[in-house]
């Protein structure tokens, strides 16, 4: 390493692409006041403006992870300041969720950031993106390919009713028991992802049988079966022929 | 008595622009009079503004064109008020629109007319330090965006209405008498700086390389002459060393003009700051006083002048400004109050921040109107506290710099447009 | 058929602003190889009106469908950017921004590569987000020309009276029982030298008296809902709640004095150290018994924790230490950092009246930077004139206050001028201390969703260009509310809040940004979280199906996320437009 001219080095020097999420009232001025005020911080973000931070789905971050970025940070109000009243609130709570489902799919959630900037914290926001700037870069590069067939299954799985609905229903005001509402989080969780990556190992490969999708991604056979039988029923999947002793399944 | 009255705005800055659009906003007609051929006044001039640091035309051009375009706003540029008579509800007035031997309609403001002129001028815009033709647009960003003829240093070659594509130069304009009915009028002429030439010490027009702090703002705006690059008026060398001068002319009985100017002590930070952006390695001084930067977020732009760019604050205020005769830099003596004795420093650039006097028109135009101004020559409120945009005359109002001082900055300028425009409106509402 | 999408990229200079660190024409050159660009072009202000007149002939001439503008923060130019494509025929909403500004080249000034890359991309972006835009037409709301002002103090009486003298019904309310305000305690005002009452009394009566305005006093906000044109405001006075619909709230909550922590300066150890507002109110009451000298200090509690406006170099070496220690701790001490504005004119008026009363008696004024602005300026005259002397002190060495004998003071300073300690006997210590905002102010900005500066104030729209604003539509802000300010001051922002409010008033009617959420039935199982997640009940389940109050609707979103069946779309802001962004970017 001692040979390497400096240029090499920082060419070498890993710079993560870092997407942020900035809703318009707090945040983004936050980042426009951070311009006007000249604080000078690291050139790896792209801010993408949203009106409420309450708008950022999942599925957009996951998304962003998918096609590779590096890093992904969702700025709001402060809570209690949100210009639309409680939208950062929901925010959270999506959030809180997605750190888990983060983990399932063995992605470093540190990857995935929450803030709260407001539009007169011009210095706060350099600050937060020189701090996530240094942070993905001791993570490293993204977690694909590696990863990709996880997060794309995530996605779909983000798409889905089920999952939606369970999400969805701690948004409001139901009086939920709160050890069983959980239980039933990480089972739907648990259930619409494997469910998903199911369906991509046989979109990827073709028809598989049940041991041929238990090899592709290492989810024990039984559950496998479970699932099938989950997407027979609602005409995801189907019968496509046998091979040796088992069943192809085809998605339709 | 259905139709509202309109109204007539004297003057086109940003206090008058705002007032314009706060009536115009609501349905009230307004006429907006500008003597210079384009709207935008003292903002225009300036290249950002303090402490945000915004690109001052950024932020002002929007309500330009928004002036422009308005259906309710007619802009009536190169024009002056003729003559006022009648009262609140129901003035008659005459305006005079002077010739620019340009008609607006047909212009498009491409500029060929300008390129092909061979009558060179100095800018006033640029404070002179620029070159005009003598057909020409003051800045670019001018509204209305049309040209101008400069009849004085006209030749009357007739090129430019040979090389005129839309047919728009006509030699032969003159000037037209407008007379308009308003029920109120608002005053917002603005400032002229103090001519630092009364103050021979300093060496103002004996030395180039003395400049005042309007020109230190067109020399470091990109539109300016130099294109934004900061370079010493005398032999175009990038300045090492700026020295900004305080209250030269200001806080000076003798002169008239006892007053504090207050908006000098934060300029000077601004440019300080610019400066240091522009040219990281320069040694900048301001001579002050006392250092009014009064007012939210300003004693933290003193902080970061101070800590983060290397500005030095010296508490003087220097005597006199001599030349060396071999290397031509300036030298600035000063007394050193804590050693007390009297020092000199060698600069490049000596940058003086000149009173803010009242528009030279001003005295007319209390005149015509027949209100009051103050010992200084700014328009008098009949009471500073509880009336404070009106005049001494029912109807007619005044904001921005014209009514003195009290104007710190141009959220001060611009919050009098709107409170002038309520005064109008209480006023409009009480005659119908 | 589909329309071919013709997307037009104009590029900023902004002068150097942009042009001195990212390389515009070959980001411009780069534009042109996207998909779907039909032209691109560079401009030096595309904010002129040479750069409008470009962006509108490219319109008509090329026949573009989309619009980009690569420059400054679309949160102040798109409006102007927006009523250019629509002059050229195109619908504003087809337009898109891309902020290579304040959020790149001024914070990247020393990356000229970098942030050219980076403007490339945010590029990229937009024009990626640019295929999915759909022309969109703006809901038009109604604006009640009714207006709430909070607070009676002198701006919030100048506010309502501005309005009500134009027709427009007014609910003025008061938490105290009087109105007045801060204002009402105070003795005379500078630089007239009049009766506070002079001032506060008329605007009292013609308050009580006004037809439009109703006064509610002892009357505190509860709660704030709605928006613009039609706020739904719940107060609570001594007759139980009461619920206002109002089309315009304007703020003039005031603000307070600053009290001195116990041991600032020994304020509340010896009775003799008060503060301004004490020897005012002492004045008034004409409770001053005649002192053989009172000694004033500026700001107290003020301007704290900062380095001042002078060279400490220039300082002979040998008192460095002694200094330096003297500094540290007067760090120690808690403060607001700000200027006050109105404390050295205030010092010199009350020094003017003390001396007016009793001419034999000593005023000495400690400052560090005497702040005597405008013509202001005659009146520090007048006062030097009186023999009011000024003494300037270096504020990292605070005074230090002892016991002298009987009642009087030792009062130990460092003169600048003479460069050495100065030691006073003063039978009052007068401490000149800021105004702050008030602790209420927080709640009723929560309430009213605007946010607070870093110094503690309510914030305005833009410090520049909008200072009587808020980011709130239809809330606008009048007095010291906003920051300290003198009477004169206060009584023109309240003017200035009152022409801002009448202009939406006056038009009755207000177009709101097309940003709304809209429900595909046929996917709608009519669950109703949408309905229960809506903050603004935009949503209501009707027959089985969700449906939208297209007034009622501000855009946020949260439905559009949280619907399980994905029936709801965000106009404007629609998943296509921002995962087209994340993807233009990425891939």
């Amino acid at each position: 390493m001692k040979s390497m001219s400096k240029t090499a080095m920082k060419e070498h020097e890993f710079e993560p692409v870092i997407v942020a999420f900035c809703c318009n009232w707090c945040a983004y001025a936050g980042a426009d006041l951070a311009g006007t005020s000249r604080f000078e911080y690291p050139a790896n973000v792209r801010i993408v403006r949203v009106m409420c931070s309450a708008r950022v789905s999942p599925i957009h971050i996951l998304s962003a992870l998918r096609w590779g970025a590096d890093g992904v940070v969702i700025a709001g109000c402060h809570p209690g300041d949100c210009h639309y009243v409680k939208g950062n609130f929901a925010m959270e709570k999506r959030f809180n969720f997605l750190k888990e489902v983060a983990n399932r799919l063995g992605i470093d959630p540190a990857r995935i950031r929450l803030e709260w900037i407001s539009a007169s914290e011009g210095g706060k926001f350099a600050a937060l993106i020189r701090d996530v700037t240094t942070e993905i870069k001791s993570l490293g590069p993204s977690p694909l390919p590696k990863r990709t067939q996880e997060i794309e299954a995530a996605i779909e799985a983000y798409k889905r009713q089920r999952l939606r609905w369970i999400f969805g229903v701690s948004q409001t005001e139901a009086k939920l028991d709160e050890e069983k509402y959980r239980a039933a989080v990480d089972t739907v969780m648990k259930d619409e992802i494997e469910r998903q990556m199911i369906i991509g190992a046989i979109k990827q490969e073709g028809p598989l049988t049940i041991r041929e999708i238990s090899g592709a991604i290492n989810i024990p056979p039984d559950k496998i079966l479970r699932h099938i039988i989950a997407l027979r029923k609602t005409g995801v999947v189907s019968e496509a022929g046998e091979k040796e002793d088992g069943y192809l399944y085809a998605v339709l | 008595m259905g139709e509202k009255p309109a109204v007539l705005v004297v003057g086109g800055g940003v206090s008058g622009i705002q007032a314009s659009l706060d009536l115009a906003s609501r349905g009230i007609k307004v006429y907006l009079v500008e003597k210079s051929p384009s709207i935008g006044g003292r903002m225009a001039q300036l290249d950002k503004t303090f402490p945000t640091m915004d690109c001052s035309m950024c932020i002002l051009a929007p309500k330009m064109i928004e002036c422009a375009h308005h259906p309710n706003v007619q802009l009536l540029t190169y024009s002056e008020l003729r003559e006022v008579k009648g009262s609140v509800g129901n003035f008659a007035v005459e305006v005079l629109k002077k010739p620019r031997y340009v008609d607006e309609t047909k212009c498009t403001g491409c500029g060929i007319c300008s390129e092909h002129c061979p009558s060179e001028v100095p800018n006033e815009f640029d404070m002179n330090l620029g070159i005009r033709k003598a057909i020409y647009m003051p800045f670019p960003q001018a509204v209305p965006r049309v040209m101008t003829v400069d009849k004085e240093n006209c030749i009357n070659c007739g090129l430019c209405e040979k090389v005129c594509g839309a047919q728009a130069v006509d030699l032969e304009q003159r000037a037209e008498e407008i007379e308009l009915d308003v029920g109120s009028i608002i005053l917002a002429t603005g400032f002229d700086l103090f001519d630092p030439a009364g103050l021979p010490a300093y060496g103002y027009g004996r030395y180039k390389d003395v400049i005042t702090s309007l020109e230190l703002e067109r020399l470091l705006c990109a539109s300016g002459p130099t294109g934004g690059h900061l370079v010493r008026p005398s032999d175009g060398k990038m300045p090492k060393s700026v020295a900004f001068i305080q209250c030269v002319g200001s806080r000076d009985k003798r002169l008239g003009t006892a007053y504090c100017s207050s908006i000098c002590c934060k300029y000077s930070i601004k440019d300080a700051v610019l400066i240091k952006e522009h040219i990281p390695d320069a040694r900048v001084n301001i001579f002050y006083i006392d250092m009014r930067a009064f007012g939210r977020g300003f004693q933290d732009f003193v902080n970061r002048a101070k800590t983060e760019y290397g500005i030095s604050f010296i508490r003087s205020s220097p005597g006199e400004i001599t030349q060396d005769p071999a290397e031509k830099n300036l030298i600035l003596w000063f007394e050193d109050i804590a050693t007390n004795s009297v020092q000199k420093l060698n600069f490049d650039l000596v940058v003086l921040c000149p009173a803010l006097l009242p528009s030279k028109g001003n005295e007319k135009l209390a005149e015509l109107l027949g209100i009051e101004v103050d010992k200084y020559g700014f328009f008098k409120a009949p009471n500073l506290i509880a009336n404070p945009v009106d005049t001494t005359v029912p109807g007619i109002f005044a904001s921005g710099y014209c009514l003195g001082p009290k104007t710190g900055d141009i959220p001060d300028s611009i919050t009098q447009g709107s409170a002038t425009a309520a005064r109008v409106a209480e006023v409009l509402a009480e005659a119908s | 058929m589909e329309e071919e999408t013709k997307i037009g990229v104009f590029i900023c200079h902004c002068g150097v602003n942009i042009g001195g660190v990212v390389d515009v024409p070959k980001v411009t050159e780069y534009a042109k190889t996207l998909p779907n660009v039909a032209h691109a072009e560079h401009n030096l202000y595309t904010c002129s009106e040479a750069g409008l007149d470009s962006i509108k002939e490219a319109i008509k001439k090329l026949g573009l469908n989309r619009v980009i503008v690569a420059s400054c923060t679309p949160r102040t130019h798109e409006p102007l950017f927006r009523s250019a494509c629509k002059e050229a025929g195109l619908n504003p909403y087809l337009f898109e921004m891309a902020n290579i500004r304040e959020q790149c080249s001024w914070v990247h000034p020393r990356e000229p590569e970098r942030a050219t890359k980076k403007a490339k991309d945010l590029v990229r972006m937009a024009v990626g987000r640019a295929k999915w835009l759909m022309p969109q037409t703006e809901p038009e709301l109604e604006v009640k020309d009714t207006s709430l002002v909070i607070g009676a103090g002198v701006a919030g009486m100048t506010a309502a009276l501005t309005l009500a003298n134009q027709g427009f019904k007014v609910y003025l309310i008061e938490k105290e029982e009087e109105p007045g305000g801060i204002v009402r305690e105070l003795y005379k005002l500078y630089p007239t030298l009049q009766d506070a009452s002079e001032i506060v009394n008329p605007l009292i009566k013609a308050v009580k008296s006004h037809k439009k305005i109703e006064l509610l006093t002892s009357t505190d906000v509860s709660d704030i809902g709605g928006y613009v044109g039609n706020f739904e405001v719940t107060v609570s006075g001594k007759k139980g709640e009461r619920k206002l619909e109002v089309g315009t709230i304007i703020v003039a909550c005031g603000a307070l004095n600053y009290e001195p922590p116990e041991g600032l300066y020994q304020y509340g150890v010896f009775d003799r150290v008060i503060t301004q507002q004490q020897l005012d109110n002492m004045l008034k009451k004409g409770k001053l018994e005649k002192p053989d000298r009172i000694v004033m200090i500026q700001c107290v509690g003020a301007r704290k924790g900062e380095i001042r406006a002078y060279q400490l170099e220039s300082f002979p070496k040998s008192d460095t230490a002694e200094l330096l220690r003297k500094i540290l701790k007067a760090r120690k001490e808690e403060g607001w950092p700000y200027c006050s504005r109105i404390c050295c004119m205030n010092a010199i008026k009350n020094a003017i009246l003390v001396k007016s009363q009793y001419p034999d008696t000593d005023v000495v004024i400690l400052y560090g930077d005497l702040r005597v602005y405008k013509e202001y300026e005659d009146f520090y005259t007048k006062s030097r004139e009186n023999e009011v002397r000024f003494i300037r002190i270096m504020e990292e060495v605070p005074a230090e206050i002892g016991q002298a004998q009987g009642d009087k003071l030792k009062v130990v300073a460092y003169d600048m001028l003479v460069g050495q300690e100065v030691e006073f006997l003063a039978d009052w210590v007068v401490l000149s201390t800021p105004l702050r905002p008030r602790k209420a102010e927080v709640l009723l900005a929560r309430m009213l969703k605007v946010p607070i500066s870093p110094d503690g104030f309510l914030m305005e729209a833009h410090l520049k260009l909008r200072p009587v604003d808020t980011s709130v539509d239809g809330v606008f802000l009048a007095g010291t509310a906003s920051g300290p300010k003198d009477v004169s001051e206060s009584i023109i922002s309240a003017k200035a809040a009152a022409a801002r409010a009448a202009i939406l008033m006056a038009n009755k009617k207000l177009k709101t940004e097309a940003i709304t959420s809209v429900v595909d039935e046929e996917l709608c199982i009519g669950c109703g979280l949408c309905e229960e997640i809506c903050p603004y009940g935009a949503h209501k389940v009707v027959e089985g199906k969700s449906t939208v109050i297209e007034a009622l609707c501000r855009g946020c979103g949260a439905c559009s996320v949280e619907c399980p069946q994905r029936a709801i779309s965000m106009r404007h802001f629609g998943d296509q437009e921002i995962l087209a962004q994340v993807e233009a970017l990425l891939r």
